[in-house]
């Protein structure tokens, strides 16, 4: 029985979804003959756990210590190196979000654990984890065999559907001495900046509306914001995108950029480059639309309408508008 | 200052990446500098510009093959180049060692500052910066896309870090390390007088004393990702969300 950490991260008091879907994704391999059990670390306790977002089984244990509200990179690390050790866990899962690349490292230095970066996971008939990832920019997998006695993984993401799911039986304990020691951090986290005007981030969004070099440029871009609106989403973008200045880097979705999860994604002029495939395998159902019934972005969608960007986002947004506003 | 960039050999992102009964056909690629490590190479040459007394070094693991990217970092601006001799076949871990041994021996010591790409562009872990940092004991901040010296020569730097939403501003005191994520500046084309100049000049040479550690994880039966879905093409976007609708896939 294999012994397995969760790292929980919450910014200002919010459960990350990346964090949930490691959590979930975890306990549907249990459901599928993982043999484990599963626990959490919640740094910075924050508005507690909401009811119904963690599935399965197990406790999660909360350092309620305001330090841990925010991101400090070296108290981060002590904590979790140090529940790692107390908890006996063999592996530690973190999603590999911003915080969760630059920590994974961090905390493989002090327990001197394999470091399994940006991987999915399953479990093999046998009920034993296995790991995958990829390299050159998503276009070759590879299997990850760690040959350390305790392993961190950092998930990349991917939604579970909730019909998947059991419904929870987590509680929560509060970590005994896990009060953060006083004095100088360096790195020293000294002020978060919030983009203004963002609604919603492409890694936390449950509908991702992404354009490519097919938009035409920003007005373009305004288009999809107004679909986005309408279905409750965010805006996503592509490398050559960003590139020409149309949207800012965080909005870049790829091996480059980001990996989005979202349940339902839709390609709007994105001609789907295998370093922007790989930022979206963790998405649910897949929408392309792009005036080139040959791009390879069809391939992989669900769903596919060949026409220009300008002529059929507006008329998607007017069906979506007309479906929602019936309910 | 002394200022140490770790810089990579990489496949251009063009390359056709082709895999035959589980192993890389190298054959087709065309090797250059690591794209982010071209970031780190020009911030690296914008602090000597900026702040008098300050030598910029660039390092690569690996062997002889490295000269070209070497060079390539001399003629964006780099004072000196160092092959570092020592077996880069292992994972991030033994790599990390690699360089942290030759920088220990160049230097004596640790410098001041090691800048480095966020990631390399064929294996796209993003690892070994942090292990590095690690291995010398210094602080480390990866993903930078704005640094700021407080002018004071005072051994702190401000930078910054994109974050899903929004970016993280921290103070950062020397010796420490930086890796360099797309945005923190634009790297210089390097012009033929200054090509032909690197061409002249020396590279150096470390090997490193202490034999690599075994690598922590191993990464096995390599092959082409297939994401092919079967698509249904729809006439309409009226129609496109009524079969969402009905395969229940729009919750609305």
């Amino acid at each position: 029985m294999m012994n397995v950490l969760v790292l929980l991260e919450q910014r200002e008091g919010v459960l990350k979804a990346a964090s949930v879907d490691v959590w979930n994704t975890l306990q549907r391999l249990i459901d599928e003959g993982l043999g484990a059990h599963v626990s959490g670390l919640l740094p910075g306790g924050g508005n507690g756990l909401p009811e119904g977002l963690l599935s399965g089984s197990g406790i999660v244990h909360v350092a309620p210590d305001p330090l841990y509200r925010q991101y400090q990179p070296e108290a981060w690390a002590d904590l979790v190196a140090d529940a790692v050790r107390e908890t006996g866990a063999d592996a530690l899962f973190i999603a590999s979000t911003a915080l969760g690349r630059d920590l994974a490292p961090r905390i493989s230095m002090r327990i001197g654990a394999g470091l399994v970066s940006d991987c999915t996971v399953d479990v093999d008939p046998g009920g034993s984890l296995f790991a995958s990832t990829t390299f050159h920019a998503g276009s070759v997998s590879v299997r990850v065999r760690p040959k350390t006695a305790k392993v961190i993984y950092a998930l990349r993401s991917a939604r579970t559907p909730s019909g998947k799911l059991r419904a929870g039986a987590v509680e929560t304990k509060l970590l005994e001495g896990s009060r953060a020691p006083g004095g100088q951090w360096n790195p020293l986290l000294t002020k978060i900046v919030r983009h203004a005007g963002r609604k919603k981030d492409i890694t936390e969004a449950d509908v991702v509306v992404a354009g490519g070099r097919g938009t035409g440029g920003r007005a373009g871009f305004a288009l999809l914001e107004s679909l986005a609106e309408a279905l409750g989403g965010a805006v996503g973008a592509s490398r050559s995108a960003v590139d020409e200045g149309w949207r800012p880097h965080d909005e870049q979705i790829g091996q480059t950029g980001r990996s989005v999860a979202p349940s339902l994604y839709i390609a709007c002029g994105i001609s789907g480059a295998v370093q922007h495939l790989a930022g979206i395998s963790g998405a649910g159902t897949i929408v392309a639309v792009n005036r080139d019934p040959d791009a390879p972005i069809f391939r992989v969608a669900d769903y596919g309408i060949v026409g220009d960007v300008e002529e059929v986002v507006p008329r998607l947004e007017k069906a979506v508008r007309s479906v929602l506003g019936e309910k | 200052m002394e200022i140490a960039v770790c810089i990579n050999l990489v496949p251009d992102t063009a390359s056709p990446v082709t895999v035959r009964d589980g192993v890389l056909d190298e054959t087709r690629l065309n090797m250059v500098l690591n794209p982010y490590d071209e970031y780190a190479v020009e911030e690296a040459v914008r602090l000597r510009e900026n702040g008098a007394g300050s030598t910029v070094t660039a390092f690569s693991a690996g062997g002889g093959e490295r000269r070209d990217i070497l060079r390539k970092a001399l003629a964006m601006g780099a004072d000196r180049a160092c092959v570092v001799e020592g077996d880069v076949s292992g994972d991030s871990f033994a790599v990390a060692h690699v360089l942290a041994g030759a920088l220990r021996r160049h230097y004596g010591g640790v410098p001041d500052l090691v800048l480095c790409g966020r990631e390399s562009a064929d294996c796209n872990r993003g690892q070994v910066p942090l292990m590095l940092a690690g291995l010398l004991g210094i602080a480390a901040v990866s993903a930078v896309t704005a640094l700021a010296t407080d002018g004071g020569g005072d051994g702190r730097l401000t930078v910054e870090r994109e974050i899903e939403g929004g970016r993280e501003v921290y103070a950062l005191v020397l010796p420490a390390l930086v890796s360099a994520e797309k945005g923190l500046n634009i790297p210089r084309k390097t012009n033929m007088r200054a090509v032909m100049h690197a061409r002249k000049q020396p590279i150096d040479t470390v090997e490193t004393v202490t034999p690599s550690p075994e690598s922590r994880v191993v990464y096995e039966e390599m092959a082409t990702v297939e994401r092919e879905r079967s698509c249904t093409v729809v006439e309409s976007p009226e129609e496109l969300v009524r079969m969402l609708l009905r395969s229940g896939r729009f919750s609305g």
